[in-house]
């Protein structure tokens, strides 16, 4: 009823002869596309054994394997985002006890990329600033609870600009959730065990993936404080 | 208005603070929600180890969200560190402080484990994704909303994190082993999200279930305590 009595035909077809109208259908238009945005999709990274990783190396009954993440389809199916266009290189990091006495540890804080003559160190970082995304929507929340008492129908205006923000921020949260999942958590590898996980390398740049020449590891003894480095020189594909 | 009709609708009114104080104030975890024993790992550790637990863990008193005064307590963390040590070791002695395990014999404790809670924390009160339709944002204006039909989600989805910190020390103070053990617990929670607290014990439940069998796994299936080197000085 209220619907028809707005909508008026006049010489050339149907005509808005209220403004409010237009606005409405815009707002609801801008609505719908809101509410359709997909949640990143992250699939589980599948572990192999070490000796199948192309870059890895044998040294004093250890075995140790890197497998540098570069490219961009694998990076969106793992980590539901290019994460190397945002200057983050994922390594995952494989290393296992055969032979060893004791209890060895990899050391992330030592372990790097030498990338030509300079080096790339690991990034524990708030990497997609998700705290930020996170103060944002709240402001924009604030501002809208506010212009929706103050000015309502401006209010109704920015609900669509909002969920897209919650959306950006909810999918920044789940992509550093699942990093945070896969990262190494150090834990001392005794003989016959292994342990895995990755390593985020904060690049200066993106294109500082091409100077890479070698991946350098370090575990140490948790007891002797004796220390092992792997040296796993990257080869061309 | 008569004045039966204002006396009704009184009442309606103060019956409603109630009903919010009471769906906000449902019972915390017990360590009878929680039964550990059931997740029991294949083997056992053949060694007897002292307990010691960090200040995080016995100081931690009662743990809040948006929709519980107390979802789980210091006290009740603690017992359950204690259920999975007694699951992984053959014998446990719970120590007051790392100092008693120097003052215990050596006949008595093979190895010190002591345990950190590193966090504790869930998603009650950000932004969380839906299960349904979703027309609105409704992070701060989500509870009002919410009520409105058109505007209703049906579930947000509600995520419980725990990390603790598992470190097992010989008797001269040095590491055998350590591990950060991450659990985590989910439970769709009805929108408002505030307001639900059923489900969200639920997600703490799943959370902390998660990360003592998974520390139990870890910790058992780990080589170091069939190697010898860690008993040599």
């Amino acid at each position: 009823m209220a619907w028809a009595s707005v909508l008026q035909t006049g010489e050339d077809g149907m005509e808005w002869r209220r403004p409010g109208l237009r606005l409405t259908s815009v707002f609801l238009v801008s609505l719908l596309f809101a509410g359709c945005s997909t949640p990143v999709q992250i699939e589980p990274v599948q572990l192999q054994e070490v000796s199948s990783y192309r870059l890895t190396t044998k040294r004093a009954g250890f075995a140790a394997a890197v497998d540098p993440y570069f490219e961009t389809a694998r990076l969106k199916t793992h980590f539901g985002t290019d994460l190397l266009a945002r200057g983050i290189l994922p390594v995952l990091v494989v290393f296992r006890n055969y032979d060893a006495p004791g209890g060895f540890v990899l050391l992330p804080d030592l372990c790097m990329l030498v990338c030509g003559d300079t080096e790339a160190h690991i990034d524990q970082g708030d990497f997609l600033g998700v705290e930020e995304k996170r103060k944002d929507l709240r402001g924009a929340e604030v501002a809208l609870g506010l212009s929706m008492m103050l000015f309502p129908i401006t209010g109704l205006f920015t609900l669509p600009a909002l969920a897209s923000g919650e959306d950006e921020y909810l999918d920044a949260v789940e992509i550093v959730e699942n990093m945070d999942k896969l990262a190494l958590t150090p834990r001392p590898v005794y003989r016959g065990d292994s342990d895995s996980g990755f390593l985020f390398f904060r690049l200066e740049n993106p294109d500082v993936v091409h100077r890479i020449t070698a991946a350098w590891l370090i575990a140490e003894n948790v007891r002797t404080n004796k220390r092992v480095m792997f040296i796993l020189p990257f080869k061309p594909q | 208005m008569n004045r039966k009709a204002r006396i009704e609708r009184r009442l309606v009114w103060l019956s409603l603070p109630c009903l919010l104080w009471s769906s906000c104030s449902t019972t915390s975890i017990s360590t009878e929600d929680l039964d550990l024993s059931r997740s029991v790992p294949a083997q056992t550790i053949p060694l007897s180890v002292g307990l010691c637990l960090d200040d995080s863990v016995t100081k931690l008193g009662d743990v809040k969200n948006c929709a519980m005064r107390a979802v789980v307590t210091g006290e009740v963390v603690s017992d359950l560190v204690e259920q999975a040590s007694r699951n992984m070791f053959s014998d446990v002695i719970l120590l007051a402080n790392a100092e008693e395990s120097q003052r215990l014999s050596r006949e008595k404790i093979d190895a010190v484990v002591s345990v950190k809670l590193i966090r504790l924390t869930d998603n009650c009160g950000t932004p969380m994704r839906s299960s349904g339709s979703k027309f609105l944002p409704l992070g701060l204006l989500g509870p009002f909303l919410s009520l409105v039909k058109p505007f209703h989600r049906s579930a947000s989805a509600g995520k419980v994190q725990v990390v603790m910190r598992w470190n097992i020390d010989s008797l001269d103070e040095k590491p055998i082993y350590f591990s950060q053990v991450r659990g985590e617990g989910r439970a769709w929670v009805p929108v408002p999200a505030e307001l639900s607290s059923k489900e969200w014990k639920q997600a703490y439940l799943a959370g902390l279930r998660d990360q003592f069998e998974k520390a139990q796994k870890d910790i058992v299936s780990s080589g170091w305590w069939k190697d010898p080197s860690w008993r040599e000085r």
